[in-house]
């Protein structure tokens, strides 16, 4: 377990559990949520968002003795978080373009192409219908910081403050990115429905 | 053309209206158990190489040491072989001297008395 993991840092208020164990545990507690909610957003699946979550984890859990204090406790992990979705999203184009690429020249898996089990669809969680799969075409042709900054936007909890300092910049230039963001995946969208 | 366009803007706005519906995610209690799993997993198996390789350096310094000592051995203890040797000659030819002095000089010599068979018998 971390041994820098001062009482202090869990819930910014003295614990009474002194052992490394609980207080990661707590750690993981209190921050589990946000986490797990911050990785839905970038990818539209419950299951996916879990297990991008345990990795945030993971990461806390093996950088913790690097973690300089320069920011907050709460940026930094939702920071690793940000990182590991986008990470996670960037696997996911590159395993798609290969798989289109091994479709035009016949060698396709047919598991690739097989639906998701029922309730796992990110269709199905978002709006249950194409619209949401759309909207996450959209999203993932944007530059990463203008999707970092909108859909952190979007969760309940970030405030412009925090959003500037998980990626590192100003409130202004969060507010830019985000209006940027609103108008590209509008255009986007409007460029799409009006071609059917 | 209005319509259409009115249609379209319609569309884009139920579709961006999707994040804001999302409803979030509850982590259920078998999130933490299954993350300190993987942790125990994880790093208990890092404990346990980090052990071996702890383990694997003593063996190899003292396999080193055994080997250094052996090298040390062969160039110290060659030179110590012939001084003995030398001693050893030396000490020969000492004992070789000491019986050709005078004081034991009788040894070499035939005896120069008679028996007591040969004063019977003349």
């Amino acid at each position: 377990m971390p041994q820098n993991l001062p009482e202090e840092r869990v819930g910014g208020k003295r614990s009474a559990m002194t052992s490394p164990d609980e207080r990661f545990k707590s750690l993981v507690a209190e921050h589990q949520e946000m986490v797990l909610n911050t990785c839905y957003r970038f990818v539209f699946n419950r299951e996916d968002a879990e297990d991008l979550a345990q990795d945030v984890f993971i990461e806390v859990f093996r950088s913790l003795v690097q973690f300089r204090e320069e920011s907050k406790l709460s940026t930094w992990i939702y920071r690793i978080a940000v990182t590991k979705s986008l990470d996670h999203l960037r696997r996911l184009n590159r395993k798609k373009r290969f798989s289109s690429l091994k479709r035009m020249i016949g060698l396709a898996d047919p598991a690739d192409t097989l639906a998701a089990p029922a309730g796992e669809n990110p269709a199905e969680t978002c709006a249950n219908n194409e619209r949401a799969l759309l909207l996450q075409n959209a999203l993932n042709t944007l530059p990463d910081s203008q999707k970092t900054a909108f859909l952190l936007s979007k969760q309940e909890g970030f405030s412009n403050q925090e959003i500037a300092d998980i990626l590192n910049t100003s409130v202004s230039a969060v507010e830019s990115l985000v209006h940027r963001a609103k108008k590209n995946l509008h255009d986007k969208l409007y460029a799409f429905y009006a071609e059917r | 053309m209005n319509k259409r366009n009115e249609t379209v803007e319609s569309e884009v706005s139920k579709t961006m209206q999707l994040l804001d519906a999302m409803v979030p995610l509850k982590a259920d209690h078998r999130f933490r158990v299954r993350l300190m799993q993987r942790i125990d997993e994880e790093f208990g198996q890092t404990n346990r190489t980090k052990n071996f390789s702890i383990h694997l350096d003593y063996r190899l310094a003292i396999m080193t040491l055994l080997l250094m000592l052996n090298v040390a051995s062969t160039l110290f203890i060659k030179p110590d072989e012939e001084l003995k040797v030398n001693v050893a000659d030396q000490v020969v030819e000492s004992q070789g001297d000491e019986y050709s002095t005078q004081e034991f000089a009788y040894y070499d010599q035939t005896a120069s008395y008679e028996t007591q068979s040969e004063r019977q018998n003349p």
